[in-house]
């Protein structure tokens, strides 16, 4: 296992470091740069190219750029919020982001869970039926036209919650309070994901012989399902709550949009949409990174989650 | 076992209900006493003006600032909010019974003195007792201290090419700020023409003859705004190359009508009135809290529940309040137009003139913008730009203006089918199927797809096609600016401009033959000399020779049809009535003087 | 105990041998019945489903509609008319119930327009409310027959009309046949290249599974926008460049989940017994584990479909849909977003179109995976 492991951490560079190649030539053959886009004059935008080196060949200008990473120096911003570090610009927002998704994840990973073998317990009952129907409703209702009515009617009409974020609120409930609305508007779609999985695969362990041998033992159909059928079923949840975890890092665009939260929901297209390569740049690498962790995360528990799996083995 | 988990799920969701419903009282006694502090003061303050102001007023905006420090400059918002913590040479500020704006002195005691017959030494005094929000004397130092970073070779801001040549050119200035660059030339410092004669003297040398007025027009722009030395020096890195001025809260120190108290990038900016300010009486808010606000439905929310005091309409918002006493509108601004490669090697027919009549004619500018709700606009210089600053006339009211502007707003189908028929005979051509890009903006998106429906019915829908091709807004941008290096870039897009609000001939330059970053090939001779006569010659001070100039230049431009006007942008607002503005109307320089505001409960 | 060679058994003499069964009747030498073959097999099974088959005739009343209801009208899709700009649903049919009558509410008018023909034309006033008001003049908010009040009472717009003048119904299902084409390619192509890809990394395993993983790995860390702007930027935003764009990424799902199913599996006995009988590693993989895999690739697809029409609607979001006029669901969708508060019925009807594919897609998907669940077969 600790074989494999370093295994996984050395691949994990490597693959890192050829994303970081493959974002800089992307970024970097995309047309249009902040300062061509600016009414200035010719003298002055070569003058500028020159200073950031735009004016050498990309190859120099690639090798720039890894020196510079490797001191751990990821460029400024130069149009979103100009001269600051990237790593400052994101380092304010990704919190504010985090913290709102993390929190929503968290709730709705165990109402999910909850939900999901109550309507694999009670199958083909009126209790499935009804989860069922919700999982759909949530799952098929975009998230902006939840996240509207949401502020619509609870804080607008209602009064009851803050229309938009409060960003300058210190921790407390008047923050809490803001975050409210958001929160609840991101748990939709996890809850109904989770909730629609699992009911499946339980509903599919259902089936299979131990399950069978569980209850010749006396167990009832519930701790059969509980202690036996579960266990089972984490292995594939964990594969669709990876992509979640990533998916929700950059998902929010329209729910930010909605609620004003400074996040990192447009960001990313704003950065692209500005040319401002080194922002565009550092949030892909930064998501690159997330989303390689958890996968490396999931891949190692799946030898915890189910004995069986022997990870890495051969055919 | 059944009923019993049912029961658990219903105690569990009980618990949980209740647990909301606490959260709700809670909430709902903390907001109170936020809302009710602005009461407590006697509402008889507000006719008097006090150091620390009345009232705070609640704005919400869609534009976002990046930086504060000045010499970034980069958007129109960024402006505004410079304008208000920041202090200036010279600003646009209100004049005495709040009718006009004045062009006038902030930082600077009064207009700049000549120093001798050329006209080309000025000398600008200071006023005396200026401070920073911290106490510290703002003088000559800071001031030159300034102008020479906005200018420094290692840095090479952006702004700097603004600064060395804009309405004036001093002498020396580029050149010292472009040495480092390609074909550079050593200059030193002492050889610019920006000394400090003493702590509240400042004397500037051009290379041309210029007046008063178009000394102080120059340091009136934001990037031109003072910055704090010490500051700035402690935020520069070890290379001397980037600062961090005005990149936090922390790293920035105020001068201006307002000092900054608090600012979150994309979310928030809050303004407390600055006690020091010169003019402090004129700011009769206590401060200005600004949160920024992407959805147009939120911010309708927010005005709507009192927590902002005023907002620009959506298009949808406007159709709700167009009978509304309330709303507020401003003359247009800037003039979108269809911009046509001329030089396009694929598409000859572009570089026709009977082709581009043709179009000019088929655009049916009452069609689109009764969609759009703008003003149908077949002119160039928009309706807020002013021709005399002096007397504040308005180009688009005077009658050589209004002998530009053809009948029905230059729509005539027959005619332009008239003109089509002959363009394509003299080009050879069948059939002809163009392609229109544009950015992915509502407007842009609703203009487009009309005139794909409507040219074809014109010109003849088995002879003409139009095809549409939706960019990011940035990349349409440059997509536009690359048509020298490659002239099949492009065939027809959207463009807007909005000239220069007090001098519609200055920005003019746009279309010289001479001006390297246009987004269409255009050069006239008679329009360069014109431009040149109009901003350099000396026939330039006779009076009413600027609007005649103006009005021929833009007469060449609508005969020569290197684009197509389509349409002035405009825009409404929404105030609430606590808010009392200090100008009756719209103000060019000033707009609705939110800053100058007062509130009354 | 004697041990018996081979030897021993050569010599046996074959006479000593009998046919033990000869005089019965062997019963079980033969079905009875025709053999049930594996689709026929899952045929039988799907229609005891009923929600599933119920799910599959909404499918094909959305596809009828898909094909046919653009020519229900006079209307084209694309024809404008500034008359005729954001006008509410009108269903002769439903007026009655008060909903879909055309009516709509315009508020913060001038009372004193009131009586004005030109404002609002004989008969367009229904009711009128909330008089109140504002700095000193009358304010009220007017229930307007909308069709009467904009000159257009003869003219009936079954789910209204959009920001040109164009009739949504005709828009609405022209643009469901688009997202549909979108969703079945894009998602046929990423299950295609997804189960292969999957198969192989999750049997083979090793050293091959740790370069393919990477390789997604690599692709699932570019942002979909960045891949999409590329695409866009060579292709232009054609029907070509949205498909590309959804396919790059997507299949990568497909790979990881068909992967992970090949890990559950491919140590189980009978995968094992059937290596000792030495089957070929594709029969292995593909006759012997991928059947395991099945039911949550057509779940999974099945849901994809709607989820491409979702994603496609990002795209419209961002300004990067479909080539104008052409329409899409998600083009429509992104559109009655941005004015969801004040026309509302342009952003609920391609949401309960996509709601309803969802719900279809997913109860179809249901029904579709017990009835091919091998361990669930004659059962």
């Amino acid at each position: 296992m600790t074989k494999y492991i370093i295994q996984r951490l050395i691949a994990l560079i490597i693959t890192l470091f050829l994303i970081m190649t493959i974002a800089f030539l992307v970024v970097r053959l995309m047309p249009g740069s902040f300062y061509d886009n600016q009414d200035l004059p010719e003298t002055v935008i070569q003058a500028i190219n020159a200073k950031y080196h735009f004016d050498k060949p990309l190859i120099v200008q690639y090798f720039y750029f890894i020196g510079n990473i490797l001191h751990w120096d990821w460029g400024t911003s130069i149009a979103i919020q100009p001269n600051v570090p990237v790593f400052d610009l994101l380092k304010t927002r990704v919190p504010i982001s985090l913290q709102i998704n993390l929190i929503s994840l968290f709730i709705s990973i165990p109402i999910g869970i909850a939900a999901g073998s109550l309507a694999a317990i009670k199958k083909n009952t009126l209790v499935d039926h009804f989860i069922s129907f919700m999982v759909v409703i949530f799952i098929s209702v975009p998230s902006f036209i939840f996240a509207t009515a949401l502020q619509y009617f609870l804080a607008y009409k209602g009064g009851l919650f803050p229309i938009i974020y409060d960003a300058a609120a210190a921790m407390g409930t008047q923050k809490a309070m803001s975050m409210f609305l958001p929160v609840m508007a991101l748990t939709f779609s996890p809850i109904a994901r989770v909730t629609r999985y699992l009911r499946a695969e339980l509903a599919e362990t259902m089936n299979s012989e131990f399950l069978l041998l569980a209850r010749t033992k006396g167990l009832t159909y519930r701790q059969a399902i509980m202690r036996h059928g579960m266990r089972n079923s984490f292995l594939p949840l964990a594969n669709i709550i990876i992509p979640m975890f990533t998916n929700i890092l950059g998902g929010s665009l329209v729910i930010e949009r909605i609620f004003s939260i400074p996040g990192m929901g447009g960001m990313m297209i704003d950065s692209i949409s500005v040319s401002d390569h080194s922002v565009t740049i550092a949030i892909l690498m930064f998501y690159s990174f997330i989303s390689l962790v958890t996968m490396l995360i999931v891949d190692i528990s799946y030898g915890i989650i189910d004995p069986r799996i022997r990870v890495g083995g051969r055919k | 076992m059944n009923k019993k988990t049912m029961f658990r799920g219903i105690l569990v969701l009980m618990l949980l209900l209740m647990l909301l419903s606490g959260c709700n009282n809670n909430a709902k006694v903390e907001q109170q006493p936020e809302e009710t502090t602005p009461e407590e003061a006697p509402s008889a303050a507000s006719n008097v003006v006090t150091d620390e102001g009345y009232g705070i007023l609640k704005e919400a905006t869609t534009a976002t600032v990046g930086s504060l420090n000045p010499q970034t400059y980069s958007s129109s918002y960024q402006s505004t909010v410079l304008n208000r913590i920041a202090i200036r040479l010279y600003a646009y500020l209100p004049n005495s019974d709040y009718t006009s704006y004045e062009l006038r002195g902030e930082l600077a005691e009064g207009a700049p003195e000549m120093m001798d017959e050329s006209g080309k030494v000025w000398k600008i005094k200071l006023r005396e007792g200026v401070k920073w929000a911290n106490g510290d004397v703002l003088d000559a130092e800071d001031v030159l201290y300034t102008f020479k970073r906005l200018l420094d070779p290692k840095m090479v801001q952006p702004r700097g090419g603004g600064f060395s040549k804009d309405y004036i050119e001093i002498s020396n200035a580029e050149q010292y700020y472009l040495q480092n660059g390609e074909g550079g030339i050593q200059t030193d410092w002492e050889e610019v023409g920006i000394k400090m004669l003493d702590p509240l003297t400042i004397e500037v040398t051009t290379v041309d003859k210029q007046s008063a007025t178009e000394v102080m027009s120059h340091f009136t722009h934001t990037a031109h705004a003072i910055v704090y030395d010490k500051l700035y020096e402690e935020c520069m890195n070890a290379e001397g190359t980037e600062t961090l001025y005005g990149t936090d809260k922390d790293k920035f120190m105020s001068s201006g009508k307002f000092v900054l108290e608090n600012w979150i990038p994309d979310a928030l900016v809050v303004y407390k009135k600055n006690p020091n300010y010169f003019e402090k009486d004129s700011i009769k808010l206590a401060g200005i809290e600004t949160k920024v606000v992407e959805n147009a439905g939120t911010k309708m929310q927010l005005f709507e529940n009192g927590e902002i005091d005023y907002l620009g309409l959506s298009t949808e918002d406007y159709l709700k309040h167009d009978q509304d006493p309330r709303v507020l509108s401003e003359p247009g601004n800037a003039i979108t137009y269809i911009s046509i490669n001329t030089v396009n090697p694929d598409k000859p027919i572009l570089a026709n003139k009977n082709f581009r009549m043709a179009m000019t004619y088929a655009v049916d500018r009452k069609g689109i913008t009764d969609i759009t709700k703008d003003v149908p606009a077949n002119y160039m210089i928009s309706t807020r730009q002013v021709i005399d600053p002096a007397t504040g006339a308005r180009y688009r009211d005077t009658d050589l203006a209004k002998a530009n502007i053809s009948e029905n707003y230059g729509y005539d189908p027959k005619l332009a089918k008239e003109y089509f028929d002959k363009a394509m005979q003299e080009e050879g051509l069948k059939t002809l199927e163009l392609t229109m890009l544009y950015s992915d903006s509502e407007r842009y998106k609703t203009m487009t797809e009309y005139l794909q429906k409507q040219l074809p019915v014109i010109f003849g829908e088995d002879q003409f096609t139009l095809k549409v091709q939706a960019m990011p807004s940035s990349q349409l941008l440059s997509l536009k600016k690359t048509w020298k290096k490659d002239p099949t870039a492009y065939e027809l897009t959207w463009s807007a401009w909005s000239g220069n609000e007090l001098a519609p001939w200055n920005a003019m330059k746009y279309w010289t033959g001479s001006y390297s970053r246009k987004n269409e090939p255009f050069s006239n001779e008679e329009f360069n000399n014109i431009w040149d006569e109009v901003n350099f010659g000396e026939s330039r001070f006779e009076a009413g020779k600027k609007l005649e100039y103006t009005a021929r230049m833009e007469q060449i431009i609508l005969e020569e049809v290197p684009f197509i006007p389509v349409a002035e942008g405009r825009s409404y607002y929404l105030k609430s009535d606590r808010v009392h503005l200090a100008f009756p109307h719209w103000i060019n320089k000033i707009d609705f003087g939110w800053a100058y505001a007062s509130i009354v409960e | 105990m004697r041990i018996y060679s081979k030897e021993d058994y050569r010599e046996l003499d074959e006479k000593k041998f009998k046919l033990v069964q000869m005089d019965h009747d062997i019963k079980d030498e033969k079905f009875e019945q025709e053999p049930v073959g594996f689709f026929k097999d899952a045929l039988i099974r799907f229609r005891q489903n009923k929600a599933s088959v119920l799910a599959f005739f909404i499918i094909c009343i959305v596809l009828f509609f898909t094909i046919f209801g653009p020519y229900m009208n006079s209307y084209g899709f694309n024809d404008q008319n500034s008359d005729t700009i954001n006008m509410p649903c009108k269903i002769p049919l439903l007026a009655p119930l008060g909903i879909c009558d055309g009516g709509k509410v315009i508020v913060n008018r001038r009372a004193d327009l009131l009586g004005d023909p030109s404002y609002y034309p004989e008969g367009s006033i229904l009711e009128v409310f909330n008089e109140r008001e504002i700095q000193g003049v009358k304010m009220v908010d007017v229930k307007v027959d909308y069709y009467k009040y904009t000159g257009n009472g003869d003219k009936c717009f079954w789910f209204g009309t959009d920001y040109l003048g164009r009739d949504l119904w005709t828009r609405l299902w022209r643009g469901s046949r688009v997202s549909l084409l979108i969703a079945f390619v894009s998602v046929i192509t990423n299950v295609f290249i997804g189960v292969i890809y999957g198969s192989i990394a999750g049997y083979y395993g090793g050293k091959v599974d740790m370069i393919l993983m990477r390789i997604t790995e690599i692709i699932s860390a570019l942002p979909r926008i960045v891949i999409i702007t590329m695409f866009i930027m060579y292709f232009g935003t054609g029907l070509f460049a949205i498909i590309m764009a959804l396919v790059v990424k997507g299949w990568v799902h497909t790979a990881r989940m068909v992967r992970a199913q090949f890990y559950r599996f491919k140590q189980r006995e009978y995968v094992l017994a059937a290596r000792t009988l030495g089957i070929r590693d594709g029969i292995l993989i593909f006759r012997h584990i991928l059947p395991n895999a099945i039911g949550p690739i057509i779940t999974s697809s099945m849901i994809a479909i709607p989820s491409a029409i979702f994603a496609e609607s990002f795209l419209a979001y961002i300004g990067l849909g479909l080539q104008a006029p052409e329409p899409s669901i998600g083009v429509l969708l992104s559109q009655g977003q941005k004015v969801l508060l004040h026309y509302p019925n342009q952003s609920i009807i391609p949401g309960i179109l996509i709601s309803v594919l969802m719900i279809s897609f997913n109860l179809f998907a249901n029904g579709l995976r017990d009835s091919f669940d091998p361990t669930l077969r004659g059962a």
